[in-house]
């Protein structure tokens, strides 16, 4: 009889010969020790909008996504092969791997892929955009609202983005998220931050010699959930603005905003 | 929407719900198998397949010293100092098994899920809820079913019959205990008093009969592994959607107040 009520690999092997017992332990186990690893990676996702025109071109598209996905994705499948982190989303892997340092590169991979794949989903050509009342800020309720009161209107949230934006150098992200007083604000990670974790949100300019750690302020657990964010890596622009053309690149992105995948995200995101 | 200062609770219950949609962002992850998705979502009996079976070590028997040679018919071969188990006639076991589960939905018949080992509670316990049927995860007490008057009476709760919108139907007299119609073991080895009981009661079962058990303890034996959770819960899943599957078909005379099915 089962007394114990421990689930262990011995359960129900019998002392047979030596050669057996260890196999009746694996038998116990879903081992993955013998199973073929080709068959589980991670593989580029598929965006629903491929045609962003006056934002991204053809070859603009092939080089932020396609290329730049790709490559992330794959030195993910590298590092993660053979681990149990394998099988995990990206969102778990994030969590999983932020603060152990042997890990350090696996988690700005999996951060870098996350935020690639979350822009790319907020995203629709500027003509359909203009098109159809669906897919604008006004045929949005919830997050039109949210943006009045938390900025006085859609200008005033482009303009702060594009200060935040001009005071940037380097590859970065800027975030839109919702805190934890339910308030829209606008943060920005470098390089391959994460709005999620505190510690590694990256939010101070590595160029400037730290004064204060970066992580010196109240932690806020928990908080941040992002809306949607800004792609300011230099690939994302410069095929088809020129390398210093943030400005207008910006301006096109606030007119190929997606508002109604915003919109789900924030109907769900709030409790 | 600008709001107090949301409290830690309030905070982790959106963390959990921003999950949902969150898992999808990032990258494709290609199909594989976790424990909790083996319980809560198995595979249905259009998906059963020699590879599925293959996957979840349902071919590995016990050791060659502890064989009992009345599974004779079901073994392969050795290798390893284990027997191995031939999968067709797993396939061909477990199909039979699946007509039979179906055969007793479609009458309403009550299915009773016995797996007492460790780590079988959540599989058991779902799929008895699934088949509109009744679950034993901890220990089969004897007289169970030969002595149903006195034990079920010391079980505690009631059998109460209750209509389309939950209300309670008074009757005259309430049942006091319930027969099954079907008793699903997946350890018949373990539960030797349980298969006696219903080869007393003439209650069909269905058992997966590993290479050390005796398939006669069992109506309809399915040859396979019992010592793996993973293969235990495909099968034990597989014969609970398959009784969902019929309920499904006709869901208005299972939920109806003639019906004496356990609430879903």
């Amino acid at each position: 009889m089962n007394f114990l009520r421990i689930p262990s690999a011995f359960h129900g092997v019998r002392c047979a010969n030596s050669q057996s017992f260890f196999l009746q332990c694996f038998k116990s186990i879903p081992s993955r020790i013998q199973s073929n690893h080709f068959k589980c990676y991670h593989t580029v996702p598929e965006i629903p909008e491929r045609n962003l025109n006056p934002l991204f071109s053809e070859h603009g598209m092939k080089v932020a996504w396609d290329e730049h996905q790709g490559h992330v994705v794959k030195s993910l499948n590298d590092r993660v092969k053979g681990t149990e982190l394998e099988d995990h989303s990206m969102f778990n892997i994030i969590f999983q791997t932020a603060v152990l340092p042997e890990h350090a590169a696996t988690f700005q991979f999996a951060s870098q892929a996350y935020n690639n794949h979350f822009f790319f989903e907020s995203l629709i050509s500027a003509e359909k955009a203009k098109a159809d009342p669906k897919f604008q800020l006004e045929g949005n309720s919830v997050i039109q609202q949210a943006i009045l009161e938390n900025f006085e209107s859609k200008e005033d949230l482009l303009s702060k983005i594009k200060q935040l934006a001009s005071n940037t150098f380097g590859a970065a992200w800027i975030w839109v998220v919702l805190d934890d007083y339910n308030r829209l604000q606008v943060m920005r990670t470098f390089q391959a931050g994460t709005p999620f974790l505190w510690t590694r949100s990256q939010s101070n300019d590595p160029h400037l010699v730290p004064s204060v750690p970066d992580h010196s302020m109240r932690p806020r657990n928990y908080s941040h959930v992002p809306i949607f964010n800004l792609c300011l890596w230099d690939h994302a622009y410069f095929t088809d603005f020129g390398l210093f053309q943030r400005e207008q690149y910006i301006d096109t992105w606030f007119q190929s905003i997606n508002w109604s995948v915003v919109e789900n995200r924030l109907k769900q995101s709030l409790v | 929407m600008i709001s107090r200062k949301l409290t830690t609770e309030q905070l982790i219950a959106r963390r959990l719900k921003i999950r949902s949609w969150n898992h999808k962002i990032g990258a494709k992850v290609a199909p594989h198998y976790t424990p909790s998705m083996g319980v809560r979502n198995p595979a249905s009996p259009e998906k059963l397949s020699m590879s599925l079976l293959l996957s979840s070590y349902a071919h590995m028997g016990h050791s060659t010293s502890l064989w009992n040679p009345l599974t004779q018919p079901f073994i392969y071969g050795k290798r390893d100092g284990i027997h191995i188990i031939s999968l067709d006639q797993t396939m061909v076991y477990l199909r039979r098994a699946i007509s039979v589960v179906r055969e007793v939905a479609k009458a309403r018949g009550v299915i009773v899920f016995i797996g007492t080992r460790s780590g079988q509670k959540d599989s058991v316990v779902n799929a008895a809820k699934r088949a509109r049927g009744f679950h034993v995860f901890d220990r089969w007490l004897p007289g169970l079913v030969t002595n149903a008057r006195n034990v079920q009476g010391n079980l505690g709760g009631k059998i109460v019959p209750v209509d389309d919108n939950g209300r309670v139907v008074p009757t005259k007299e309430s049942p006091k205990f319930v027969i099954p119609d079907l008793i699903v073991v997946l350890n018949p080895l373990e539960n030797r008093g349980a298969c006696l009981e219903a080869q007393k009661a003439s209650i069909p079962t269905i058992g997966i009969i590993d290479s050390d058990a005796d398939p006669k303890m069992v109506t309809y034996p399915v040859p396979a592994n019992d010592d793996s959770l993973r293969c235990t819960d495909l099968i034990v899943g597989l014969l609970s959607k398959a009784a969902e599957q019929e309920y499904n078909q006709n869901p208005a005379s299972v939920n109806s107040t003639a019906s004496y099915l356990p609430r879903a």
